[in-house]
């Protein structure tokens, strides 16, 4: 009796890792990358300094990728999430000197406001949200720069947040310390609350939505809030691991960073599917790539942007099997 | 029209016309007042054509996709792509170096039409994805360095003077021109609109969709490329840093002429007047010593400010 109990017992088990294997493509990859890379350059890549590196990586790249998630559940993008983390970390520097160490939660409020901002807009005046959130990306990152020339410093940084660099558990960063409160936060919306079934009901089907009785533009600015405060949350740990400071000039491979891991993950441009566990898998995809790809001998980081480039790419075309049937401008 | 074409509806409805044009004329006002030798002398047009003609060729490719409903990012780094090949390749094969740069563009806009109408991926998202092909490239290809060409012949392209005014004026006005021509009374013109108001009605309405997205996808990118072959041939080389700072201006230009960003509305002679605005604002700001930062935010304001006035919100139910 207790032998076959226990035996049903672990093929649940069994069967439960299948069907999570099976629903989630990204952590075969991520098992692939692992093995490829231990293969070919076992000495560098396990080595302890490459792995924290591979953690404080992690914790960037989802950190940057979590919070648009929700955004691109619902079929729209949101891109401000870099103008937030640059601009945001200006504000942290200009309002040091009158909040003091309170002035870090200027960040998740900034990205609150900047979401409620985008997701109003976006609903009441019919903006594209890609357009928009772009333009807010863009007017915050010159913001920045400007903020950076008239200060008359070189980089905007706040030493007084050293404290926050030691971390208190060996070997992990505390970047990535740092981004699991924003993970945590992510999981608890997506799962713990209706706002992500109704976000990915909406995705799906809009008008559907719409008609079963779910007020379709509260939710949508609820889904760009959330985005803005993940990001505005996750910048703190970016902060962190830039040493207290901030980007202070535009790149646009930054902001690829984020898509792709979202799209790495599994959650299709069209919405409706997927979520920030999946993105999670994405951004761990990206960082393991780059990571192990720089460490082989032979490839030349000046090519990053081409490499960058392709992995989207293809990133997007295995994606857009979910996309048939839908024409897409 | 009558005696009533004033009224508030009419206002309304003819708004992407009416702002550009206040736009523009209390734009040269204000610009005289501030500065009493903008536009004083001859030779501030010229710099103020130097200025707009490179650019308005690649707005007219750009103005040419939005009217179909997406987006290319892609067109400031193709203009660099171009721009550095044709730097790179002059000196050993001469002006063989045009064709070469160009078909290179065309083949960057290939690829995202391909990507948008077979692999059915959003238009913003492959043109980005290709611009950062675009930029690798040009980091490769130029390893970072700047290309400076002292030949006469290089420079003459767009900098020969035909009457009183240079000839890369003639050229952009000339394609401006071609493509309005196009646009507005050719039935490849009317597919792109039809394409641009209703994707799945012009589908049903026997057009072939996937040709035309991708021919527009096509002659965007060779736009873009002309306009890198000029604006190299204008400052006598190529560098990494062209064409980085013509994005948003780029995007402000078309959607200030009266484009509207879910397609179908507006059209390529519209975009003359954006590039006008644009210009001239950015001329008329650093002239009163505006950092290059805050014009930047100014544009990108203008540019969604004008968004949110010309969609046509009585087409659209879901918008993503």
């Amino acid at each position: 009796m207790s032998r076959n109990f226990k035996v049903q017992q672990t093929f649940l088990v069994f069967n439960y890792t299948w069907r999570l294997l099976r629903g989630n493509p990204a952590l075969w990859a991520i098992m692939g990358l692992i093995l490829i890379f231990s293969a070919i350059v076992p000495d560098k890549f396990l080595s302890t300094s490459n792995l924290v590196a591979i953690l404080r990586n992690f914790a960037v790249t989802s950190m940057l990728a979590v919070g648009p998630t929700f955004v691109i559940l619902l079929g729209s993008i949101d891109l401000s999430y870099m103008g937030i983390w640059m601009f945001g970390g200006a504000l942290v520097w200009l309002a040091y000197p009158y909040l003091g160490l309170y002035s870090i939660f200027l960040y998740p409020l900034f990205g609150l406001l900047i979401g409620l901002f985008n997701g109003v807009v976006h609903v009441k005046a019919k903006v594209p949200s890609f357009i928009l959130t772009l333009a807010m990306t863009a007017l915050l990152a010159f913001l920045t720069t400007y903020v950076r020339n008239i200060s008359g410093v070189l980089t905007l940084t706040v030493p007084a947040y050293d404290f926050l660099r030691a971390s208190p558990v060996p070997y992990i960063p505390s970047p990535f310390l740092l981004a699991l409160p924003t993970i945590t936060l992510a999981i608890f919306f997506m799962f713990f609350t209706k706002i992500g079934t109704y976000i990915c009901a909406i995705g799906s089907n809009e008008e559907g939505a719409r008609l079963a009785g779910i007020n379709v533009e509260r939710y949508k600015v609820l889904a760009f809030m959330i985005s803005g405060l993940l990001a505005g949350l996750g910048s703190i740990a970016i902060f962190v691991h830039l040493g207290n400071q901030t980007r202070v000039d535009f790149d646009p491979s930054e902001l690829i960073r984020g898509l792709a891991a979202i799209v790495l993950g599994g959650t299709p441009l069209a919405g409706g599917l997927g979520g920030p566990h999946r993105t999670l898998l994405g951004a761990m995809i990206y960082v393991l790539i780059f990571n192990g790809l720089f460490l082989l001998p032979g490839v030349d980081p000046n090519h990053l942007k081409l490499y960058i480039g392709t992995l989207l790419l293809g990133a997007v075309i295995i994606a857009s099997k979910a996309l048939k049937g839908a024409l897409i401008a | 029209m009558g005696g009533n074409w004033l009224t508030r509806e009419q206002i309304h409805r003819n708004l992407n016309t009416i702002i550009p044009i206040t736009g523009l004329i209390l734009l040269i006002a204000s610009l005289r007042l501030a500065n009493p030798f903008f536009l004083a002398s001859w030779d501030s047009v010229v710099t103020l054509v130097y200025g707009m003609s490179f650019f308005l060729v690649a707005a007219c490719g750009l103005t040419l996709v939005i009217l179909m409903g997406s987006f290319d990012f892609s067109v400031p780094s193709v203009l660099k792509l171009t721009a550095i090949i044709f730097a790179v390749l002059y000196p050993s094969i001469g002006f063989l170096s045009i064709p070469a740069a160009l078909s290179v563009s065309l083949v960057f806009g290939f690829v995202n039409g391909l990507l948008l109408s077979k692999f059915n991926i959003p238009s913003f998202m492959a043109t980005l994805a290709t611009s950062m092909l675009a930029e690798g490239s040009a980091q490769i290809i130029s390893g970072g360095y700047t290309r400076i060409i002292t030949d006469p012949a290089f420079r003459a392209i767009s900098t020969s003077m035909v009457g009183p005014l240079p000839s890369i004026f003639y050229f952009s006005i000339a394609i401006w021109a071609l493509c309005v021509f196009f646009v507005l009374a050719t039935p490849y013109g009317r597919k792109i609109y039809a394409v641009g108001s209703n994707l799945e009605a012009a589908r049903l309405a026997g057009i072939n969709i996937r040709l035309v997205r991708t021919s527009v996808f096509m002659l965007c990118a060779l736009f873009a490329g002309l306009a890198g072959i000029f604006y190299a041939s204008q400052i006598q080389g190529a560098h990494m840093q062209v064409g980085v700072l013509d994005t948003i201006p780029l995007f402000a230009s078309v959607v200030v002429g009266g484009t509207a960003l879910t397609g179908g509305v507006g059209g390529v002679h519209r975009t003359l007047l954006g590039v006008l605005i644009i210009r001239w604002l950015d001329s008329g700001l650093s002239m009163i010593a505006i950092d290059l930062n805050i014009r930047m935010i100014v544009f990108g304001v203008i540019a969604i400010l004008m968004a949110i006035l010309t969609i046509d919100r009585r087409k659209i139910k879901i918008v993503k």
